[in-house]
């Protein structure tokens, strides 16, 4: 893995969870220059990236993109972000192929979440933060067109939108896997939204439905 | 002339006293010659050129009041008046008419070289000083020189006496006569010059006017010049130098009279001319040829020419206003921007750090006190709300994702944050200038803000979209109406901040009805 932020702080915290989780840090960067030529270079399962890093203001994100762009499925991309913008995931997201993730950077002080979302992105799942889900199901307007889900239906879009596979959010709902199944299979056919075999777009789906963008 | 202009100034019945003055003594001097016997032909013709003169002058003098033609011609009629009689029988007159023959010429030809308002230029001047200096020493010659019965006894056995004769030299008085009377040639046909000179560089409009009084000036500048001339030789002295031959003596006698009546009838024709395109232009045209309507012009273009700089400078003023007004946006803009920034990357980074750094403390093994895990745990839930907060505050104070992605996220953000549901129509392609973006977004944000806060509305629309080269916002919702644009800074501060941009701002709100505010922006 490698873990670039500007930070000196952040950065050298994320690879210590990381380290303690089990993942071997290969390299850390400062800059988005220095993240993409070590990437190139060590082709990791997964990049670390702080959305703000030197040279410019957006070049945390514009690096993610990149990488997850020349390395579609190889290098996982897993941002880091004050912001707390649906945006920003959603364009990370937009390629719909998996592997990337966006979480808050308070999230990460508390190691479970930060390792959790690693291991998801590094395999080619997705993570969405869940302020982020939240922020979006939050809306008056969003909460109008779920008005028709039952709460526990609400509950399980919430977990799948942050890019958890059924049996994720099984094991976070205690239920069973096939429960979760036939839930998401409703809730989909109550939303009109079409169902997706593949987590990556299921995610991207829901989100885009959630912000009104279908 | 200024004094005889104060006079009048001065005097409710105008020029009239002058001239009557100058009347009685017109009829007062040939009433005398009358009496002495003058022949009836000479008295016709004096007396008649003399009353034409005075007439010319009164009507002149009345009409164009501010003009010295009307005093000159009244004074004309004096002098012509005074040098035409020589009457035998009455000694002082026939001398002191004798010494100031001819003077009208001076006056003559000083209207003829200013006619009707013009300024005496310097060779103007030169040539009036030394017509009348001529004039002076022939009269002069005249009154103190010369005694007829004395200095020609073969002529004038009994002649006129000159009771003012201190010196009698036949010599010293016909060197006088020819030398003035030369000189006098001379300046007459430099008068008769400078007047045709200024008809024809006078500009086209001002020809009717000045073209009969030039045309009589130089008819009677060439009879004052033949008068001299005459004059000159009729002298022993003069004789030897020129003879004029008898019948054109003769003929003379007759026409420089005749023709001279011309002359003050071209000046009131000149001077009638000048009143008949009498209109705000030709009264400064004539004040601006008499040299006086220079500082009036000067003014009157100062002030023209003033408020063309006041206007420039203060438009310029206005243009540097309204620029400083969109730099102080911006720099507000860009103030705040910086502010975001340093909580974003700065406090809130740091607080970040510490909460990972209090995580890392609380996996630490060993042994703990009571409660410790518990004050950590706290600790630690606390610090997250202050991240919360910080970042809700950051995002107040500047919207990252506004320059980061542009007006649609981030205005869908403020419409996911509302109360009130919101129906968005955001048609955008590209980005926009930011101050564009960023003044649009405040739009939005305080009309959703408004909306949640008074209208008790349960449904708001936002359109945006490109209109005009600029952008459209409206922002309408379904609520009670009624917003008063004047109350609460922020409708306020907002409309300021568009009209800076040189944008629209309106707020429509009737009672009961709702509220639409409606906002447009340059996009440049």
């Amino acid at each position: 893995m490698i873990v670039a932020d500007d930070s000196a702080v952040i950065r050298e915290g994320v690879v210590r969870i990381l380290a303690a989780g089990g993942a071997s840090v290969v390299g850390q960067a400062r800059t988005a220059d220095e993240l993409l030529a070590l990437v190139d270079e060590l082709l990791p399962d997964l990049a670390v990236i702080d959305i703000r890093m030197p040279p410019s203001d957006a070049a945390g994100l514009q690096a993610a993109i990149r990488i997850r762009d020349t390395h579609q499925g190889r290098v996982g991309v897993l941002m880091l972000s004050q912001f707390l913008e649906p945006e920003y995931a959603l364009t990370l997201l937009a390629s719909g192929a998996g592997g990337v993730g966006y979480l808050l950077k308070d999230r990460v002080a508390d190691g479970t979440e930060l390792l959790d979302a690693a291991r998801r992105v590094a395999s080619g799942g997705s993570a969405v933060d869940p302020a982020v889900i939240d922020e979006v199901i939050r809306s008056r307007t969003t909460q109008e067109r779920l008005a028709i889900l039952t709460p526990r239906e609400r509950d399980v879009l919430a977990l799948v939108a942050e890019g958890r596979s059924n049996r994720s959010v099984a094991d976070r709902l205690s239920i069973a896997v096939k429960t979760v199944e036939a839930q998401v299979a409703t809730i989909f056919s109550k939303l009109a939204l079409e169902e997706h075999p593949d987590d990556n777009r299921r995610v991207l789906a829901v989100l885009a439905y959630l912000e009104g963008r279908t | 002339m200024p004094a005889m202009t104060q006079a009048r100034d001065s005097n409710a019945l105008g020029p009239w006293p002058a001239i009557a003055g100058v009347g009685l003594f017109v009829l007062v001097t040939h009433y005398v010659g009358i009496a002495a016997g003058a022949p009836l032909e000479f008295l016709i013709i004096d007396t008649g050129l003399a009353l034409v003169f005075l007439m010319a002058g009164s009507i002149a003098w009345r009409r164009r009041p501010t003009s010295g033609t009307g005093p000159i011609l009244v004074l004309s009629a004096a002098l012509w008046s005074l040098g035409s009689y020589n009457p035998a029988q009455a000694p002082g007159l026939w001398a002191v008419a004798f010494a100031f023959e001819g003077w009208y010429d001076v006056a003559l030809a000083f209207l003829a070289m200013t006619f009707p308002a013009a300024p005496l230029n310097g060779t103007g001047r030169v040539v009036l000083a030394t017509l009348a200096t001529a004039f002076l020493a022939r009269s002069a010659g005249r009154l103190l020189l010369a005694d007829p019965p004395r200095t020609y006894p073969e002529a004038f056995p009994d002649g006129p006496v000159n009771p003012f004769a201190i010196f009698e030299s036949r010599g010293a008085f016909e060197a006088v006569e020819v030398i003035g009377s030369t000189v006098i040639v001379v300046a007459v046909i430099a008068v008769a010059v400078i007047a045709v000179a200024r008809l024809i560089g006078s500009r086209s409009l001002a020809r009717p006017v000045i073209g009969p009084v030039i045309v009589a000036s130089v008819v009677a500048m060439t009879f004052a010049a033949v008068e001299a001339a005459d004059t000159a030789s009729a002298t022993a002295f003069g004789a030897s130098l020129l003879t004029i031959p008898e019948g054109i003596r003769g003929f003379a006698d007759w026409l420089v009279p005749a023709g001279r009546a011309v002359v003050p009838v071209a000046f009131l024709i000149g001077t009638l001319r000048l009143r008949s395109v009498h209109g705000p232009m030709a009264a400064v045209s004539a004040r601006l040829a008499r040299g006086e309507a220079v500082e009036d012009v000067d003014a009157a273009l100062a002030a023209y020419i003033e408020n063309r700089e006041l206007a420039e400078l203060l438009s310029g003023q206005l243009a540097e206003l309204r620029a400083s007004r969109v730099r102080l946006v911006a720099a507000g803009d860009e103030e705040r921007r910086r502010i975001e920034r340093a909580l974003h990357d700065g406090a809130q980074q740091h607080l970040t750090g510490i909460a990972m750094r209090l995580e890392e403390a609380r996996q630490m093994p060993g042994i703990r006190p009571e409660g410790l895990e518990r004050k950590l745990a706290g600790t630690a839930a606390e610090l997250r709300d202050a991240i919360n907060e910080l970042r809700e505050l950051a995002r107040g104070i500047h919207p990252t994702i506004l320059t980061e992605a542009g007006l649609q996220p981030a205005i869908a953000t403020l419409a996911r944050r509302s109360p009130v549901s919101v129906d968005l129509h955001v048609t955008l392609d590209g980005r926009l200038p930011l101050q564009t973006e960023v003044t649009a977004y405040y739009v939005v944000a305080e009309g959703l803000t408004n909306v949640a806060r008074s209208s008790r509305a349960t449904r708001a629309e936002v359109t945006v979209a490109l209109r005009d080269s600029g952008l459209a916002i409206a922002v309408h919702d379904d609520g009670v109406g009624g917003a008063d644009p004047d109350a609460g800074s922020g409708i306020a501060g907002l409309r300021d901040r568009v009209r800076a941009l040189n944008g629209t701002f309106d707020l429509v709100s009737p009672p009961g009805r709702g509220t639409r505010m409606a906002v447009w922006l340059p996009c440049e």
